[in-house]
């Protein structure tokens, strides 16, 4: 019963009192009769509740399988389709479904197709481009026009009403994979109501899909330069050096020493110069390309396609795509604070789409450490009750003791929420009495189940971004001491001549790039090539043509954007210059135009060309 | 396709989708507020019956009945009636209606009730306007949408006259008013039974019976089980508190002792020439 059935109940008791007592038939008939109705409304939303209800279960189709082992890709559309398990018969209530989409997940738009024509006249081809309520910024006067017209302009297109003569069988609506990682639809939130709002039930029906999402990549096929540097391709798979070897291209030539092949002498040359010279050839082998990339906390920050891990995997996905192609093996190195996990370097196509599941699983946030108790974390939690557990929050169930105090409105708001939350977890989690109890009273035990909660649902409570002090100063060097065990790991697991491509955020930790270099400079002794790529938090790439002018910066964000760009701009010029001193290439990822730039720059690194020139285009 | 779509398409002198989106739109609005006016008319004619009030008091009224209709304050439409009716209403003392009066309160229930459900009605009645006016009557007539509405609009009547229909009746049975002298009469020549008391509670116990039995049975197994446990918290809440108040007590003072074990750092004095810590230094020496 909702809160105006309630009022509508009150005025109809008050009305057939006073009837009674002052001896006024009408009065008294037109109090019992709207009773009365309010109870045959009441009989029948129960029979809704109890026989038809139970039937509201539906199917999700997603791109036309309902198989939940398939792989979907980053930044690409999906489309998924929604059927009704069975028919209901629907009288004086409506059935608002919503597939909850996951966080990964963008709305687009309704499907063109939408066979139903019905669900048009409803959802009014909702084209809102986020998941966020609906007309919360608009007025509460607005807000009951457009009730009162049923006008739903802005209703997302995940949601659908249904009524008496107004079931469509299918509808579906498209969205676009955010970033890398696991897409999770938990179910469908179905909310009976009768149509004039006077009842009111709500419910979260489970239909869990989990799909895993593939970092996207450019496919640029076999990547060839287009300067000519050699007479003679090499076979695919091999990669021309300059380092003396038994390649088919001449390197130079030297003084002949004890030792060298008699075959190797260049007569002409000897007899010209009168003394024994040798040919020195090219070295012709393959290259095998490490990827190193770096999940550290501070990469995962922001939202789905927002984090520098998800440009890290982008690049990464692309230079394995680029390797593939020319017929290099191709390996991994994931770190992040959990520890490090080696991929070993394969080639071909199972190969790729292994190391793209890798980095898919990579790309998932992990659980974080416990964190205290904050207000935040119980919003967050109470957000995701209402939405999953609507149930075990209804006041029918969920009890709690009755205090005068606290007095205060936001205090008593405050202690019943947590009550509710605590009763919710309880049984959620099938705690003891004793476990309930301290839940409501012990704020580290509170926030230990709350958190559990929220990783459960795919919803990783991270901590404020503003930590402590210390914690902040120490993060960035325990991440390049981990960077720098990682690098000399792999130089110690390397062969010859591989490709060290290593993605970390780098730009702020300049001043203590003390804790890689050494592994650099042992990785490039040891005959390696490095290169390093660097992502950028402001998703631009700051290239020496960009100038950075503040006058023309328009609004707030936009200077903000700018100054970031400078200084970005400062630490990358540094950055380099630390690495060029090593013999390291830097490349900075960024907006994904770029990615040809970072291709072409690593195709250099590998053909040994580039390894000194570290550019920053 | 659906017979929606057919219908819209067959609809004429709508030369475009975006021309015939518009008018469609803007034929809705009118219908609506056409709609909402005359319920608010309805309503302030049932309100104001034989009362002089001024014109501008009316008009005041009938924006307050429109507003309360838009905003689907249902209960505020009842309200202003009972209130009309308490100070309209003669005191007769006999408590069954008349024939105006049971007629009254039918149309009353009627509006009230369309003013609650005027959203869902609004578009129907413009669905039918818009096809009159396309000339496409049989086709409308046959959609599946039109004909649910229909048989939608028969039960809520049905439904309406029914409720008025007991109400009228329970007030006649009830020993109220005079009748409460010819139950007393029956009363006493039954050997003082306090009929339909006994009845009537009985057939509360049992109403209440069954609704609680209704209200058990609607909730879910974790409901179920989320109540049971909730219960049994309230019953021992007192004891549970004093149990977590005790446990967090000692687990504070074990803390306070961890701290309170650990050596503090050690500072060593900032030595500076020529300030204070250099001459009280000096002074030490000396």
């Amino acid at each position: 019963m909702t809160f105006k059935a309630q009022l509508f109940a009150i005025a109809g008791m008050m009305g057939l009192f006073l009837g009674l007592v002052r001896g006024q038939p009408v009065l008294s008939l037109l109090s019992l009769s709207s009773l009365l109705w309010l109870l045959t409304e009441w009989v029948l939303f129960s029979l809704h509740v109890r026989f038809q209800f139970p039937k509201a279960e539906f199917h999700r189709f997603v791109n036309g399988e309902r198989d939940a082992n398939r792989s979907l890709w980053a930044e690409r559309l999906i489309e998924v389709q929604i059927q009704l398990a069975h028919d209901l018969l629907l009288h004086g209530v409506t059935l608002d479904v919503e597939d909850v989409i996951p966080e990964n997940l963008e709305l687009i738009a309704l499907l063109p197709n939408n066979p139903t024509p019905d669900v048009l006249t409803d959802v009014r081809a909702g084209t809102s481009k986020s998941k966020g309520r609906r007309t919360e910024s608009r007025s509460w006067l607005v807000r009951g026009v457009q009730r009162f017209m049923n006008y739903r302009d802005d209703c997302p297109a995940n949601e659908v009403r249904l009524g008496l003569g107004n079931q469509p069988t299918k509808w579906g609506y498209s969205a676009r994979v955010r970033a890398a990682g696991n897409v999770v639809f938990p179910g469908f939130r179905v909310i009976l109501q009768s149509t004039h709002q006077l009842f009111r039930i709500e419910r979260f029906v489970k239909a869990e899909q989990s799909f895993r999402a593939l970092p996207t990549f450019v496919d640029a096929g076999e990547y060839r330069s287009l300067t000519k540097k050699s007479n003679v391709i090499p076979r695919h798979g091999v990669h021309r050096l300059l380092r003396s070897g038994m390649g088919s291209e001449l390197l130079e030539l030297k003084e002949y020493a004890v030792g060298d092949p008699f075959k190797s002498i260049a007569w002409k040359v000897s007899a010209k110069r009168d003394q024994w010279m040798t040919r020195q050839y090219e070295s012709e082998v393959p290259a095998r390309v490490q990827l190193i990339v770096d999940g550290s906390s501070t990469s995962r920050v922001g939202g789905f396609g927002f984090r520098l891990l998800d440009q890290m995997t982008f690049v990464a996905a692309s230079v394995a795509r680029m390797a593939t192609n020319v017929g290099d093996p191709v390996g991994g190195v994931l770190m992040d604070e959990r520890g490090i996990r080696r991929l070993p370097p394969t080639s071909g196509e199972k190969g790729f789409q292994l190391l793209l599941r890798s980095l898919s699983d990579f790309s998932v946030n992990p659980s974080p450490p416990p964190s205290p108790y904050q207000p935040r974390i119980m919003e967050a939690a109470w957000a995701l009750l209402n939405q999953r557990y609507p149930e075990l929050l209804d006041l029918k169930a969920n009890h709690f003791p009755f205090s005068i105090f606290p007095i205060t409105p936001g205090a008593r708001t405050r202690r019943r929420q947590r009550f509710l939350v605590a009763g919710a977890l309880a049984e959620i989690y099938s705690l003891s009495v004793r476990e309930h109890a301290a839940m409501i009273h012990d704020d580290a035990a509170f926030a230990k189940r709350l958190q559990e909660l929220l990783n459960n649902a795919g919803i990783p409570w991270t901590a404020p971004l503003i930590q402590p002090s210390d914690r902040r100063d120490r993060e960035p060097i325990e991440r390049m001491s981990n960077l720098g065990k990682c690098i000399l790991s792999t130089v110690g697991h390397a062969r010859d001549n591989e490709v060290i491509v290593i993605m970390s955020d780098l730009l702020n930790c300049v001043g203590i790039l003390e804790f890689v270099l050494p592994a650099v400079k042992l990785a490039i002794a040891k005959h390696h090539r490095v290169s390093f790529v660097c992502p950028t938090s402001t998703f631009l790439r700051p290239s020496k043509g960009i100038s950075v002018d503040f006058s023309r910066a328009n609004s707030a964000e936009e200077l903000l954007v700018v100054a970031e760009q400078a200084r970005l701009r400062i630490q990358a010029e540094q950055l380099q210059r630390e690495l060029q001193r090593c013999g390291a290439s830097l490349s900075l990822s960024g907006e994904k135009n770029a990615i040809h730039l970072i291709m072409s720059e690593l195709d250099a690194v590998k053909s040994g060309h580039g390894r000194l020139q570290g550019n920053l285009r | 396709m659906s017979d929606r779509s057919r219908d819209r398409k067959q609809l004429p002198n709508f030369s475009s989708p975006d021309s015939f989106a518009s008018q469609q739109k803007m034929i809705r609005w009118v219908g609506a507020g056409l709609q909402l006016f005359a319920i608010a008319l309805c309503m302030e004619m049932l309100l104001g019956v034989s009362t002089g009030l001024g014109i501008l008091l009316r008009l005041f009224l009938l924006s307050l009945i429109a507003f309360c209709i838009v905003m689907r304050l249902g209960w505020a439409s009842l309200v202003a009636l009972q209130v009309s009716l308490i100070a309209i209403e003669p005191r007769q003392g006999a408590l069954s209606p008349y024939p105006v009066g049971f007629f009254y309160v039918l149309v009353a229930s009627a509006v009230i009730v369309a003013a609650m459900k005027a959203p869902e009605t609004h578009r129907f009645v413009t669905d039918y306007v818009l096809s009159l006016f396309a000339g496409e009557t049989n086709a409308l007539v046959s959609n599946r949408r039109f004909r649910f509405t229909i048989v939608r609009l028969s039960i809520y009547l049905l439904q309406l006259m029914l409720t008025v229909v007991v109400a009228g009746f329970l007030l006649n049975r009830l020993p109220i008013g005079f009748q409460a002298e010819s139950w007393l009469e029956w009363s006493r020549q039954n050997g003082q039974a306090v009929w339909p008391g006994a009845l009537l509670m009985v057939l509360v116990i049992a109403t209440l019976v069954l609704v609680r039995e209704n209200a058990w049975r609607q909730l879910l197994p974790s409901q179920a089980s989320l109540y049971l446990r909730s219960v049994q918290l309230i019953a021992n809440y007192r004891d549970l508190f004093g149990f977590e108040r005790h446990r967090l007590r000692r687990r504070r003072k074990a803390q306070l002792q961890e701290i309170a074990k650990t050596p503090p750092p050690v500072k060593r004095p900032k030595l500076r020439r020529g300030g204070r810590n250099d001459e009280t230094i000096k002074k030490g020496l000396k």
